[in-house]
């Protein structure tokens, strides 16, 4: 045993006042008696007595002695063997994933409240010179209180910990720390989990790591997958991946609902045997697009897998403009246009009374205007003279068609390009198909469809004033109107003239890092994007190549990925605005939606570990002084006792 | 403010005070009730004081006594220039916080957050060869001075300033440094801050982040000032080659651009070549180019044509440039269009009817001689299917093999063995990976009618065979006698500077014998062959077989003899001999000419893993037992679809092939009139075999070459054979971030509807050629996802397997190179991140040293406890209690 301030043992010199003051005789008082009698005769009896007496005096002495000893000993801070070898590093590790949030039916308190209640009992019982810190383990690992040696400031962060939405962490929070407290031999890290973590095997006593289980296991019934995406054939189609588990012991029925936006979508029964998944695709329509949330209705161990989101995202309306020689013209191509759902189809017959829009598409069916106008254009063109493009001040064509073919049947086809994606036209008769040779002036061509003879029939060009898209063909004639493969491309080519390529706006999860694709801001150099949480709350997230960096996010619910540029003009100081207020009012971005979707985290199933596993280490227990003081106590009390009790001769 | 750590035992004051006063109320003391009760009122205090201490009082006294944690990055990316700077700021930095009095702390990083120390040691940013040094001092001084050892992990906070060696761990220092992680770096600094001092964070970095998350989500969560500090990037010349760039998937003949990025930073002149595959391409190859500072891009016009895949690599040369690890990246593209072929064949030229054959049926076929067997797997990879045409295994190494094997178990390619002198057993394939591989064995039971054959194998034992030559030879010679037949006889010479018979001549029934006394050779000795081929010679002179055999190995240079004479002699009695040279020193000519004498084959093995193959070969060959030269027509075993519209009852005669077993799980399709296998395959693994014993040109299957249905036959079974990659429907992404590689897989069908619920399979084969197989899971509709780990540098190939509901399996094989680390990406300053990590937090951008140490007005709370002043009191006022007790009041006052 040492002390920590063997100095302080100078205060053992106040036994030598006090040894003083019985060194000092105290003085007999002088009393008038009426005779000395009976004095002697009692003086004789109680001899034997008065050397008790001088005992009780001398026992006095000792006790005073010793109390001084022991506070003079507690005040030099004496330390333990275990202590002044090494003091303890404890980190306390509360997980406090979306799992705690589990409220036991039996005591009506969370699984975090448990936790955290155990782990002041521990923070109380920190000893002199052992060093506490506190971290959480939910969605993320953050450290909440470093390393410090004073209790009560980890006890009050313990109380302030919040449950989150995100998966447990309880590894990788183990990992962080052991790099925290980097002797292993002095190092106690405590973890106050419920146990529903992925890797179940995992949760095994390390040398340095104990395990604190918390909760009672719980049925539950989670969303596991929520996932929805364009169709790829239908416009205005979208489908949605929906995976509910039974994550219980019991057979278990629920209705999913499913509401996009406000309007309901459909109410799907389910019932799932113990343990049973139910997956399904649900096809769905809607040009707008918007939030589509799924809910279970049952009341179950945890909320917030009960509740998924996801973003279907808007398909907005196409002005097309169709111009053509008559209104008899263009049959097919007019119907086929007119029946894609996104297009708001206008039609006329002189191409010079249009305006310039560059929002709008043009389809040119057998017509050509002397220029190609700004904004994307698609021509459908036959035999004749094409626009021209200026070069030196020398009027040259734009494109130059080919001879017509005996049998114009597509060979190749370009698989690469977005404006063939699920279109397959190998070895189709394509009527009226003749070479479009397009003069690199205006831009850069690609083939995208070429005949067996090497006539490029289907050329994409990239513009700056907008694309453009040369199909040379007879449609009236030609039976690729009445293919699938024809509507299908109409609509690639509507996604591409306007660089909608996007289909899918991924339901993120929480506690994940991921990157999200955002080109919004390509033309200014910020690189930081606004993220919206769905309580208002702003939060600046690094862009870099066009992917921004989110996460881990520790809360479900639709978020905002905001231009910061374009929030400046519509931020209001004291309002708060939620996500979709913020898009409500223009800004530029994108909502996102993040879910839990862990089926291991809705597990509510508490495992099993073994006592030996699950017991806390040796850490109660108080320092040498305060059992010192507590002793010091007991005597200056019994000292008064003493005292206060002796007869006085 | 005070705090209470234990109040619940502010409880003890009540039964305390009980008991004083109750004893004070009946007490039998007779001071004045005066001095009593000051007596009283002093015991009460002495006590309250007591349990006040128990309850553990501790002031938080407001401070505003700083810590500074300066984060050093450490990364790779971080040159001599940039540490020196970082190291001046250190040193000024540390000298103004002594004098100051505010506690610092450091703490380096790089992919992950090191220790937290509290002196700054230059050296241990020196360079990695010194580095290992200083860490080796380290050692040292923790030897010689045991308490800064462990001192060296007391934990920040302490009052008492610790000398701290860098406890530097040698070996997870190199990889880590390629890396830099910003965000577990600040995050770290921050938590390593105890609650009672002022935080502040000090980042000294050039802001590139390679790993980790998001730095801003991390400055801006730790609600503490990050004061950044850039550190200089790169300062010494420095070109490198940022990416190659093409279109991961084009079509055959399809022009596109390889796009090969260079940064620099500074002008500079020099060359980048591109290669495909390992030709270079490009005729800008000898011209000199000019780059400027900052990204150069250009573009390269390539087609692919004839491959599936390709791999295309740029390197630079010749620029003033100070990193060498960071001139070449490579990249894969993947060809859509016709299947393609790859023909070995020992003659190629025969190989013109069956390329053509294949031609017209839309295949395309590369013919190689045997020494063209691709030795890596991209360039295997290009083709669907390798056919191995009369091919021995002695042609290729135990690592092609290996390459054949994986091409055909994890990667789902397809492999066709046609027959001939050279193939199955007569190649020498016994016990091989492609045997494994093939659906037929090559040990067969030899006919009664077979002539039998008389075989000593004479083997050099000398001292110079030792460890794993003599090993193999044993092996060798074993598989030999397990390859003979019952009528058969074996004997073993082995020869040092004498000759010793290891086995007579036996025959081959008693195997078990044989190859136990083959065990007893051991190496020693010097050499000299000639004692031992006169023993061979007259061991089978006195045999009764009709083919006599001997197999002479040895791999140095005899003492001399008349070798000569005794293959003239063994030629006389009508004995073939056959010799293996065994690596560069055996005496190759010699052997070669007493092979040429004695009637029989020469070999030369340069890995003597291949010694096997050449006497399994040669058994087999010397037996003359593996072939059969009889004309027969094909018989059909078991009907198969493969097949279907081709005539084999009008199928012209075939006329030979070789003899075979047909292993018990495969498909037997043709046979031979006498019931031996013609066509037989299997799936093995993701891929298939077929084994065609008889052959495709004109020794045994000259008559075939004119039948109308020959080509069709060939394409069919190619067909079948080769991995099945049309990629309809499937657009595979292959993105690398870091050490992991995301493959997302969207698939629809013909109507384009998502394809749900269909088990899929990525198998992925690594740079080391190890293999992983994963599960994809389906994250939306149509799409499925996988990570795979992708640590190492070098191509990875991935093979995507989709068991739809149809039972169809659509495959599709994609590859991924991973280059050199991204901390040698040269970047510019990440300055706007270290801007913004600085606002974002409330910290400052590039102040100078000084003014780190400013106050900002925060303060924190410092516990202190007041447990030992209470104690010290109570000592105190205890004795004025004892001196009431000795000192009646009232007499001094008297």
């Amino acid at each position: 045993m040492s002390l920590a301030s063997p100095e302080r043992l100078m205060w053992l010199v106040v036994a030598l006042p006090i040894i003083g003051f019985y060194i000092l005789k105290t003085r007999l008082r002088r009393r008038q008696v009426a005779t000395l009698l009976f004095w002697d005769q009692l003086f004789e009896e109680k001899r034997q007595r008065s050397l008790w007496q001088n005992l009780r005096h001398w026992l006095s002495l000792l006790l005073q002695l010793i109390f001084v000893g022991l506070l003079g000993f507690a005040i030099a801070d004496p330390l333990w063997q275990t202590q002044s070898e090494s003091g303890q590093e404890l980190i306390l590790v509360i997980d406090n994933s979306a799992s705690m949030r589990a409220v036991d039916p039996a005591t009506n308190t969370s699984r975090l409240e448990d936790a955290v209640s155990k782990a002041v009992d521990i923070a109380k019982g920190l000893r002199q010179g052992d060093q506490i810190s506190l971290m959480t383990a939910g969605s993320s690992v953050r450290v909440v209180v470093g390393m410090t040696d004073f209790a009560p400031a980890v006890q009050e962060a313990l109380r302030d910990i919040k449950a989150t939405d995100g998966p447990t962490k309880v590894y990788e929070a183990i990992e962080a720390a052991r790099r925290l407290a980097s002797d292993s031999g002095r190092r106690r890290i405590i973890v106050f989990t419920d146990g529903c973590v992925t890797d179940r095997k995992a949760l095994v006593n390390a040398e340095d790591v104990r395990w604190v289980l918390v909760g009672k296991p719980q049925d539950n019934l989670a969303i596991t997958i929520f996932q929805v995406r364009r169709s790829t054939t239908d416009p205005i189609g979208y489908a949605l991946l929906v995976e509910v588990q039974n994550l219980g012991d019991e057979a278990a029925n629920a209705r999913l609902k499913l509401t996009l936006g406000d309007s309901l979508v459909d109410v799907i029964p389910i019932k799932l045997a113990a343990n049973g998944t139910y997956r399904k695709t649900i096809d769905g329509t809607s040009r707008e697009g918007g939030v589509l949330t799924g809910t279970l209705d049952v009341e179950d161990g945890l909320r917030t897998d009960n509740v998924a989101q996801a973003i279907v995202p808007a398909r907005p309306l196409v002005p097309v403009t169709l111009v053509s020689e008559t209104d008899s013209d263009s049959f097919y191509l007019r119907s086929v246009l007119s029946s894609i759902p996104l297009v708001q189809l206008s039609e006329t017959t002189d191409a010079l009374s249009l305006t310039e829009d560059p929002n709008r598409l043009t389809v040119y069916s057998g017509v050509s205007p002397e220029q190609i106008p700004a904004g994307p254009s698609l021509f459908v063109v036959g035999s004749g003279v094409g626009p021209k493009v200026d070069s030196d001040d020398v009027k040259v064509d734009a494109w130059r068609i080919g001879e017509a073919t005996e049998s114009p049947i597509v060979a190749k086809q370009n698989k690469e390009s977005p404006l063939l994606r699920h279109v397959r036209l190998q070895n189709v008769v394509l009527a009226g198909g003749r070479d479009v040779d397009v003069n690199a002036l205006i831009g850069e061509p690609t083939t995208l469809l070429e005949t067996a003879e090497g006539s490029r029939v289907l050329v994409s060009v990239e513009r700056q004033e907008g694309r453009l898209l040369i199909l040379a063909a007879d449609l009236d004639s030609s039976d690729l109107p009445l293919r699938i493969a024809f509507p299908v491309m109409m609509t690639n080519a509507m996604n591409w003239f306007f660089r909608e390529t996007g289909d899918m706006n991924p339901a993120l999860s929480t506690g994940k890092l991921v990157s999200v694709p955002w080109d919004v801001s390509a033309d200014n150099e910020t690189g930081v994007a606004t993220l919206i949480a769905p309580n208002g709350e702003e939060r600046l997230v690094t862009v870099n190549n066009e992917q921004a960096t989110v996460g881990p996010l520790d809360q479900v619910g639709v978020f905002a990925l905001l231009q910061p540029a374009s929030m400046e003009e519509l931020a209001d100081d004291d309002v708060t605005l939620t996500p979709q207020e913020w898009l409500a009012k223009n800004a530029t971005g994108d909502l996102l939606a993040v879910n839990l979707c862990d089926a291991s985290e809705s597990d509510l199933r508490v495992p099993e570990l073994s006592s030996q596993e699950t017991t806390a280490p040796p850490i109660s227990g108080a320092s040498a002084w305060f059992y010192l003081a507590m002793l010091g106590l007991g005597l200056v009390i019994g000292e008064w006792v003493l005292f206060n009790r002796r007869v006085i001769a | 403010m005070t705090q209470w750590s234990h109040p619940q035992w502010a409880w003890l004051v009540i039964p305390a005070i009980l008991v004083l006063v109750g004893y004070h109320v009946r007490t039998l003391s007779d001071f004045p009730a005066k001095q009593r009760a000051i007596s009283l009122a002093i015991r009460v205090v002495v006590m309250l004081l007591l349990v006040a201490a128990l309850c553990g009082p501790v002031l938080l006294r407001s401070t505003t006594q700083q810590m500074i944690v300066f984060a050093v990055d450490q990364s790779e990316s971080i040159d001599e220039a940039a540490r020196k700077v970082a190291n001046e700021f250190l040193a000024q930095a540390t000298r103004q916080a002594r004098e100051s009095d505010t506690e610092v702390r450091f703490m380096a990083f790089d992919r992950t957050p090191s220790q937290i120390e509290t002196t700054w040691k230059v050296d241990q940013s020196a360079d990695p060869v010194e580095l290992v040094e200083s860490v080796e001092q380290v050692e040292a001084t923790e030897v010689t001075e045991p308490t800064d050892a462990t001192a060296a992990t007391v934990v920040v906070g302490d009052d008492e300033a610790v000398e701290v060696s860098a406890a530097v761990k040698v070996d997870d220092v190199q990889p880590n440094r390629r890396g830099t992680d910003i965000e577990a770096a600040i995050r770290t600094a921050i938590a390593s801050i105890p609650p009672s001092r002022v935080p502040r964070v000090v980042l000294l970095s050039d802001g590139n982040t390679t790993d980790g998350g998001d730095p801003l989500a991390a400055a801006a969560d730790g609600g503490v000032p990050i004061w950044t500090v850039p550190l200089p990037v790169w300062s010494e010349p420095e070109v490198q080659l940022t990416r190659v760039e093409a279109p991961t998937q084009v079509r055959q003949g399809e022009p596109f651009y390889v796009e090969v990025v260079v940064s620099s930073n500074h002008d500079a002149e020099g060359f980048i070549d591109l290669y495909r595959g390992d030709i270079q391409i490009g005729k800008d190859g000898d011209k000199s180019v000019k780059i400027k500072k900052g990204e150069n891009t250009f573009r390269f016009k390539q087609t692919v044509l004839g491959r599936r895949q390709d791999t295309f690599a740029a390197r630079l040369r010749g620029f003033k440039d100070t990193q060498l690890d960071n001139n070449e990246s490579s990249t894969i593209v993947y060809a859509q269009g016709r299947p393609r072929v790859l023909l070995i064949d020992i003659d190629p030229d025969q190989t013109d009817s069956l390329r053509w054959a294949l031609d017209e049926q839309s295949i395309d076929v590369e013919v190689r001689p045997p020494e063209g067997i691709p030795t890596d797997l991209s360039e295997l990879q290009a083709f669907e299917c390798l056919v191995l045409s009369n091919v021995p295994a002695t042609a290729m190494s135990m690592r092609q093999m290996d390459l054949i094997r994986i091409y055909v178990q994890d990667l789902g390619g397809g492999l066709i063995m046609l027959g001939g002198d050279q193939s199955f057993g007569l190649g020498g394939y016994y016990r091989t990976q492609i045997e494994e591989i093939l659906p037929v064995r090559s040990n067969f039971e030899k006919e009664r009618e077979k002539p039998s054959l008389a075989m000593m194998l004479v083997i050099d034992k000398s001292g110079s065979m030792g460890g794993e030559k003599i090993e193999l030879a044993k092996d060798a010679a074993r598989a030999a006698v397990e390859l003979l037949g019952p009528r058969d006889s074996i004997g073993v010479i082995a020869f040092d500077g004498d000759s010793y018979t290891i086995s007579e001549l036996r025959t081959a029934d008693n195997r078990g014998s044989i190859s136990d006394a083959i065990s007893t050779i051991e190496a020693s000795g010097g050499t000299n062959m000639y004692p031992a081929m006169v023993d061979a010679l007259e061991a089978l002179q006195g045999a009764s077989a009709k083919l006599k055999h001997v197999i002479l190995m040895t791999d140095g240079i005899s003492s001399p003899g008349d070798f000569e004479g005794a293959a003239g002699d063994m030629s006389a009695s009508r004995i073939t001999l056959s010799t293996v040279a065994l690596g560069q020193g055996a005496s190759e000519d010699v052997l070669e000419e007493l092979a040429k004498i004695g009637g029989g084959r020469y070999y030369f093995c340069d890995d003597p893993q291949s010694v096997p193959q050449v006497f399994a070969k040669e058994t087999v060959e010397a037996s003359k037992s593996a072939i059969n030269e009889l004309p027969f027509t094909p018989q059909l075993v078991r009907p198969t679809t493969v097949l279907d519209g081709i005539e084999l009852d009008l199928a012209p005669l075939l006329l030979g092939y070789v003899v075979t077993r047909p292993k018990p799980t495969a498909e037997f399709i043709l046979a031979s009139e006498a019931g031996d296998p013609l066509l037989v395959w299997w799936r093995y693994g993701l891929g298939m075999s077929v084994a065609f014993t008889s052959d495709a040109k004109n020794r045994w299957a000259g008559e075939w070459l004119g039948w109308p249905d020959f080509g069709t036959f060939w394409a069919q079974i190619i067909r079948h054979a080769m991995r099945s990659d049309d990629n309809r429907g499937v657009y595979v992404d292959v993105t690398r971030k870091g050490d992991e590689t995301l493959v997302a897989m969207d698939s629809v069908d013909e109507n384009g509807r998502f394809i749900d619920e269909a088990e899929t399979r990525v198998t992925v084969i690594d740079p080391m050629l190890g293999r992983q197989q994963i599960e994809m899971q389906q994250t939306a509709p149509g799409r499925f996802e996988a990570t795979i780990a992708t640590p190492k540098r070098g191509a990875y190939h991935i093979d995507l397997a989709q068991q739809r509901n149809d039972g169809t399996t659509q495959r599709s094989s994609r590859g991924v190179t991973v280059g050199y680390s991204d901390e040698l990406r040269l970047l510019p300053l990440g300055e706007s991140t270290l801007k913004r990590i600085a606002v974002t937090s409330g910290g400052q951008y590039d102040p100078n040293p000084g003014a780190i140490l400013e106050a900002d007005g925060r303060t924190a709370r410092e516990p202190k406890p007041l447990w030992p002043w209470l104690l010290m009191s109570a000592l105190a006022i205890f004795v004025v209690d004892v001196a009431l007790r000795r000192i009646e009041l009232g007499k001094m006052e008297g």
